[in-house]
This record gives C-alpha cells, structure tokens and sequence, in this order.
C-alpha cells in the first residue's frame, strides 16, 4: 500500500466496515430495548389530537386563544415566536409549576403534557433564552409558559431549566400553524381614535428588572384613583406571565392589558415596528374604554435592548406625559435619569427599592434633584395627584412657550 | 480528492533553529507550540491539536506538520502541563485558576495575534485525553469548531442532559453557568477514530459507571458514543454529519496511528470534507514555514 488510490480504498473500507460494526450494535440495542424511545410526534394521530388539547393545562400564555380552532398538531413546522406548542415535560428544573389562564399554579409533573408558546426571554434574575430553529426538546423558561431554548442564567438558578419536548405546534383544521398574534385584540380603527380623548401616559421605568417598576405601578395606580380617576395599565414590554396583572388588577386597576394582548409572548428581540404598534394598539384601547390615565410599565432596565430602543423612538415620547423611575439605589437612579431622560420625557418621581432607604432616597435626590416617593406615598390620593399636576403644568408651560 | 504526499523537508529543518521562547505580558504563563507552514493560508481556519494526557505534544506537533502544509493551514497546540493542568481532559479548573477551556482560548487569541491568523473557526483535533478535551470543548464552543477530529478519547460526554457533566450534559453543578446547546454541537462534523486493537485499559478510566454507560474499552466507547450522538442528533431533528472510522491494527499508540494507520490522510480526508463557511479568497503569506514556542522558560 502506499499509492493514493490505495489509501482511498482503505479508507472506504474502514468507513463501510465501521458503519456495519455500528449497525449491528444499533439493532442489538433495539432488540434488547435499551436504546432510549422517544414518544414521536408521529404517535399524536389526528383522532387523539382533540382529547390531549383538551387535556393538558393550557398556560396563562395562551389565556386569548380561541381552543376550539386548534385541531391539529404540526411535527415538522419550524418555531416561530408566538406559536402555540404542545410540549412533554421531560424533566423539572427552576419552573415546577405552570401559571394558568385563571391564575391557578399547576404544579408540573415529568410525563404532563401542555400547551405553551414560543417566546425569547430577558430576565436578568432568571433566564436569556432564544426560540429554537427547531422542534427539538427545549425548556420552559417562564411559569406564564414559555417554550424556548435556555441560553444562560442566573446562578442563583442552581437547578437549571425545566425542560421539555415539543410533540408539534397548533394547527388550525387546515394545517395552518397557530400564533398568539391571530388572537390580539384588534388595532382601534380611525374613527375610533378621533372619537376617544386619549388618556395621560405615565411611563414606569426601571434600572433592572427587580427594580420595583410593578410594585411602583401598582401603588401610583391606587393613589391616581383615590384621587378620582379612572386609570388603566399596561404592561407594553417583558416577556408573558400572570404575576404583574394580577397584581395591577387587584390593586383596583379599572382595565389591565398587557404584550399578550397585542399577540406577543414576549417582546425580547421583537422588532420595534411591532412593539410601538403594539403600544398604539394598547394605549389606543384604553382612550376607547374611556381611560383618564394610563400606567405603562416598561419591563427591565434602561440598557436592556428592547427598552433603550422604546424610549430613545418618537413614538414613545409622543405617546408618554412622564416617567417615574424605579431603582435599587442612588447610583442606579443617577445612571437611570440620565439615560431615560434623553427621551425628552419628564422625569416625574424616582421610586422602587432605593426608597426602603432613607440614606439612599436622600443620596438619589441630592444626584439627580428629583424628588422620591415610596409606595405609600405614591399611593396617597394627594401624592399622585401633584405627580399629574405635573404633567399638567408641563403641558401649559409648553403651549405658552408655543 | 487527495493531494500527492509532499516528504515533509520542514520538519528535517533543526528543530531549535526554529524555536522561538516568548513571555505573556500578564499571567497566567500560555505555553503552546505553533507552526505555519510555507504556503498558508490565513483565511483557512487553522488546525488546532490537543496533546493526549502523556503530553507528547511536542512529537504529536511535528508528526502533524505534513498535515498543516497540505491543508495550507497554520497548526497550533496548546500545552496543557501535569503540574497546572491536570483535569484538563474534562475541562477542569487548573492550578492558574483557568479552566482548562479559557486556558484554551488565551493560547489560542495569543497565537492568532502573533502570527496573524484568525480563531473565530477551528479545526479541532485531539488525540486520547486531547480528544477528551476535544469534543467537550466543542460541546460548549460549537459555533467555533468548524471540524472535530477526535482520535482514542478514553471516554466521552454523552449527549444525555438528565446525567451529570462530564458523563452528561446537566452542567448545573460541573460547569457553573454553562449550559451546553445539543442543537448547536450536534451540527459539528466530526470525524471518530480510533485503533480497533485499542483494547488495552492501560491508563483507561473505569468505574462501574462509567464502563455501565460506556463500554469497558475505548473501542466501545467509540462506537456507543457516535450512536448516541446520532440518536440524539434525530431527537434534535438535525441533520448530523459524524463520521465513525476503526482503522485496522492499530493499538493505543499515536505513532503507531501516524505510520500505520495513515492518521494524516485520514484527518486530510475529513477536513477536505468539511463543509466552507462562506468563500475565501486565496492569499499566501511568507514562503518560508516557521515553528515557535511560545512560554517555554
């Protein structure tokens, strides 16, 4: 041996002797049952579809779909964001329970199946996660149920994603793959818009997620009624889970509306077109249910991509009167006011964890010479009366200039 | 296609005359050995060799020089030393504190700064305990390999994410904030080889575990490792391009697999195999090889 042709024989031979060697050992395993069986997507047959749909825990996700158009399951179809997904717990991470579209935890046990919805996620606390370009086993990334592929996470997160196996997306009857979006509640039409006032923004930003935007939102919401509003929330960013609206509907929020709504099940790397429509279509909702004001949470912290990209747009500062930044601590909230405040928007009252400090509230103030106000006190009837009048003032001030 | 073997003059060329010793500005000490060959080309990723655990990297790097000055590729090898990296095989931390993948990749950034060269994309080939190395690295960098030779790794990580790294994929605990993409280092080609007289357990890892999963030689553990990695890579629903090779007669010796087993034609064969990312144009550097090690003291 020692010619080329020689050796390119050889090496045909090794790799035909190599692939008979790996075929017997394959056969003998499935002859003995110790090679690992997969439940196939294949085995879900069409008669059995309506039985597990009906079934299976559907997750708050999914709490707009319409379940009796979905009558079929698509093995091969290619995830996208948004689509609905029948998904086998294969084994429990972080996530051991699934919020339902009642509020209900369903506690999660390996071998359940459910109906979730592809989404990415932004959660610097919990998980950075990607929709997979594949049906492959994924995990479950959020308990508002979200399928998507863990990327990284927190290392508090010891026990690492729950993780799942898709077994097909929704279908309508005619095959046709099933997406939050196809459940939104439709955009108001001109003639809608021009016959509702729209409501005064008040935009809640945060420096991180855990900052205390929701906990903000929810106080400042109860004070702005107390004072005698009628005020609405939305939550135009973040990714879907129950915690936050209920939270905004039990504080006496006079309508709760949230991304799912507009058909997103997060907004992690949505395109922005699509959440400032979203926005128009949310806010312009609220104006038609004859909202005075409007609580809008911004999900995360200023540097997070979708957020720095919202405010620095025109939409956003024409759609919001004012902000009220959360922040865990006086060097966040200067960071915060200087970065949100390039928006042009006013900078109404800085909020969130720092003010379970007096030190921190009185270094924050003294940075930034905006005034703080704690859960309380946003609360107070008197409190967020004078953070609107603000917005009013501003306004005036405005038109007299003009 | 298979290029005329070129007599390999470089590596007749003094071995000292071309060695060239070198400091890091800061620690930890890189040590690794280089060699581009006379025609490279520095648009071809380069072809990166891990040393097996007896750490011949120094004759294992001269056998290979034949191979880099037919690929026109530069060949770099990490030196993972006894002393500071002794668990290097399953990426472990060394005795500088880096685990044995960061080491990897400083000696890598290093070696591309000297010699002008990109790493962005490897070609990635480890013998024994370097193809250990080998494949769990391109378990967790798998958009950097762009070819995964593994020869006579001892044992494997297999793609099972319920057992524990390194028999499994739960990293949780292993390798913290990690976590491993089946998808994406299913999609690697890789080429298995090993001797199919490589029976010996001679320095061979065992446990009841371990041979339980695996199989109690490295043959074995050859064969029930590309099957799992082709079952799982259906599971995944993409397309898997391993390529599983037994070359006769051969024991575990790499000399042995260079002169009898044709280890270079059989490496040259999977790289002209793997797939071009994007297209390169031609472009030629110094005419002259050069070989260097960098950190030795």
């Amino acid at each position: 041996m020692g010619s080329v042709r020689d050796i390119e024989q050889w090496r045909s031979q090794i790799l035909e002797d190599s692939e008979a060697i790996l075929a017997t050992l394959a056969q003998d395993g499935d002859q003995k049952g110790s090679q690992p069986t997969n439940l196939d997507s294949a085995t879900v047959t069409d008669a059995k579809v309506g039985e597990i749909l009906r079934s299976s825990p559907w997750a708050f996700s999914t709490r707009r779909v319409d379940r009796s158009v979905a009558q079929t399951i698509l093995p091969s179809a290619t995830p996208q964001a948004g689509d609905l997904v029948l998904a086998r717990v294969d084994a429990l991470g972080h996530h051991a329970n699934l919020q339902l579209t009642d509020g209900r935890r369903r506690r999660l046990f390996p071998g359940d199946t459910i109906v979730v919805a592809y989404g990415n996620r932004y959660a610097c606390e919990q998980f950075e996660a990607r929709v997979p370009d594949h049906l492959g086993p994924c995990h479950l990334v959020a308990g508002g149920g979200i399928a998507s592929h863990a990327i990284s996470w927190h290392t508090r997160i010891s026990r690492g994603p729950t993780r799942i196996t898709p077994l097909g997306i929704l279908g309508t009857k005619e095959g046709r793959a099933l997406n939050l979006r196809d459940f939104a509640i439709k955009a108001p039409s001109k003639d809608q818009n021009r016959s509702s006032a729209s409501p005064s923004v008040i935009a809640i930003l945060g420096t991180a997620m855990d900052a205390g935007k929701t906990q903000t939102a929810a106080f400042l919401l109860r004070g702005l009624r107390s004072a005698g509003y009628r005020v609405g929330y939305v939550k135009i960013t973040g990714t879907g889970a129950g915690g936050d609206t209920w939270l905004l509907q039990d504080a006496g929020a006079d309508r709760v509306l949230d991304f799912t709504d507009a058909g997103m099940a997060s907004t992690y790397l949505a395109d922005m077109p699509q959440i400032e429509a979203a926005m128009d279509t949310l806010l312009g909702d609220m104006a038609i249910q004859g909202m005075d004001i409007v609580v809008m949470e911004v999900a995360d912290g200023v540097y997070q991509r979708e957020t720095a990209q919202l405010i620095a747009g025109k939409t956003f500062a024409r759609a919001v009167d004012g902000m009220v930044l959360a922040a865990r601590d006086a060097m966040g909230a200067s960071a915060g006011v200087s970065v949100a405040g390039a928006s042009g928007v006013p900078i109404l009252a800085l909020s969130g964890l720092l003010c379970a400090s007096p030190l921190q509230r009185r270094e924050a103030e003294a940075a930034t010479g905006i005034a703080s106000a704690d859960r309380e006190e946003l609360a107070t009837a008197s409190i967020a009366q004078g953070l609107f009048d603000q917005i009013k003032i501003g306004q005036l001030n405005q038109e007299v200039c003009a | 296609m298979i290029a005329q073997p070129v007599e390999n003059a470089i590596s007749e060329l003094p071995l000292a005359a071309l060695l060239q010793g070198g400091e890091t500005k800061a620690a930890p000490k890189l040590d690794y050995l280089s060699y581009i060959p006379s025609n490279v080309n520095r648009l071809l990723e380069p072809l990166v060799f891990v040393h097996g655990y007896s750490r011949r990297a120094e004759d294992q790097l001269n056998a290979l020089q034949e191979l880099s000055e037919r690929t026109s590729r530069a060949l770099i090898a990490p030196c993972f030393t006894k002393e500071q990296h002794r668990r290097y095989q399953r990426l472990g931390r060394g005795s500088d504190g880096m685990r044995a993948d960061a080491y990897f990749n400083a000696c890598l950034e290093h070696a591309a700064e000297q010699h002008e060269l990109s790493v962005d994309r490897i070609i990635l080939l480890g013998y024994s305990g370097g193809a250990q190395f080998s494949h769990r690295y391109a378990m967790i960098y798998p958009q950097r390999v762009a070819r995964l030779i593994a020869i006579a790794a001892g044992w494997y990580t297999f793609p099972n994410p319920e057992v524990s790294f390194p028999y499994g994929l739960a990293t949780a605990r292993k390798l913290r904030a990690v976590s491993i993409s089946p998808e994406q280092f299913l999609r690697i080609p890789m080429t298995v080889l090993v001797g199919a007289k490589d029976l010996d357990t001679v320095n061979l890892r065992r446990n009841v575990e371990l041979d339980t999963q695996q199989g109690s030689t490295r043959v074995e553990r050859a064969r029930r490792w590309v099957l799992a990695m082709r079952m799982a890579a259906r599971l995944y629903r993409v397309p898997a391009d391993i390529s599983y090779q037994e070359v006769p007669g051969i024991t575990h010796s790499f000399d042995e697999f260079v002169a009898r087993g044709h280890l270079i034609e059989l490496a040259y064969a999977a790289i002209d195999d793997t797939p071009v990312q994007g297209s390169s144009t031609e472009e030629t550097g110094s005419n002259y090889a050069e070989e260097s090690r960098h950190g030795e003291s």
